[in-house]
């Protein structure tokens, strides 16, 4: 992996018209200020700027913050992003989460079925690290609405569509 | 939201997709998203070659837009960086902010109009950026109906 992280934050800013046609702004800022005082500059001093110039209401926003590689090495010849590692999850709430690994390793197959094997030792890493809050702190992954992941259920290799570029 | 967007030997790619709870900060997600890129990495044979975070917001219940509204209509504004370079941006749907006498009226920007005052002040209230880190700067040199 050998992303460089962007020098700036962005924010975009999303506008809705009468006839509920969507529009967005961006703007970025450095990336070393804080999250919270973006909050504040958004909420504050942007939309009502924006809104001041605009007949568009605002409906939300996004901050955002990219790490990436513009020249990134050739992938294996093995590789193919549709063949996914696909991991379905228990979460607290009792909601399930998937997570979908783009160009699984066949090795991590198990030969002559489609099933992910959950004694390999990078799977186990993997579902460790979902499973286990205390690795990754308060960045740790939960599901879309907040709820912690506490179980593995199905680990299967799925093929799912991609997109070129 | 934490995307991992992975490439393959073809060129396709496709992206793996994380959340946390939204009140991390920023400064803490980055060395949890750079550990899950390389778990992640570990179990494929794709290029890891982007990572994003983003925070969204929405309004809960925002106010009906104007009967004039239509985010068709855009007013580009031209503002200069500290390498006074020239840099655009697009507003959706512009008020009631042109020049409404001589040769401009209704496509050109009213620089002192007082709407504009303010979004102009606002480009100067916060440490704005272009996407290669130049600062904004203090001039808000032209706008005009975007055709």
């Amino acid at each position: 992996m050998a992303v460089t992280l962007s020098p700036v934050t962005n924010v975009t800013i999303s506008l809705v018209d009468r006839d509920l046609n969507r529009s967005t702004i961006g703007f970025h800022v450095n990336a070393g200020v804080a999250l919270g005082f973006i909050q504040d500059a958004i909420t504050d001093t942007m939309i009502p700027a924006i809104e001041g110039i605009s007949d568009a209401v605002v409906t939300g926003y996004t901050i955002s913050s990219i790490a990436d590689d513009p020249a990134p090495a050739l992938a294996a010849e093995t590789s193919d992003v549709e063949r996914k590692g696909v991991f379905s999850f228990g979460a607290a709430n009792g909601s399930s989460y998937v997570i979908g690994v783009p160009s699984i390793k066949n090795t991590v197959v198990i030969d002559e079925t489609n099933k992910i094997d959950k004694a390999n030792a990078a799977v186990i890493a993997f579902v460790q690290m979902v499973l286990d809050p205390s690795i990754l702190d308060l960045a740790h992954p939960v599901t879309y609405l907040g709820s912690d992941i506490t179980s593995l259920g199905k680990a299967e290799k799925h093929h799912r569509s991609s997109r070129r570029g | 939201m934490m995307g991992f967007t992975f490439r393959d030997r073809d060129g396709n790619s496709a992206k793996a997709t994380f959340y946390c709870v939204w009140a991390s900060s920023i400064t803490e997600v980055w060395p949890a998203a750079y550990a899950i890129g390389d778990q992640l990495s570990a179990l494929s044979d794709g290029v890891l070659y982007k990572i994003e975070l983003s925070y969204r917001y929405t309004v809960d219940e925002p106010l009906a837009a104007a009967d004039t509204s239509t985010n068709e209509r855009k007013v580009l504004m031209l503002i200069t960086n500290d390498d006074d370079e020239i840099n655009g941006i697009m507003i959706p749907s512009p008020g009631d902010i042109f020049e409404t006498t001589g040769s401009y009226a209704g496509i050109r920007v009213d620089l002192a109009n007082e709407d504009v005052v303010v979004f102009a002040d606002m480009l100067l209230a916060i440490d704005l950026r272009t996407d290669d880190n130049r600062q904004l700067g203090t001039v808000l040199a032209a706008g005009g109906l975007a055709l």
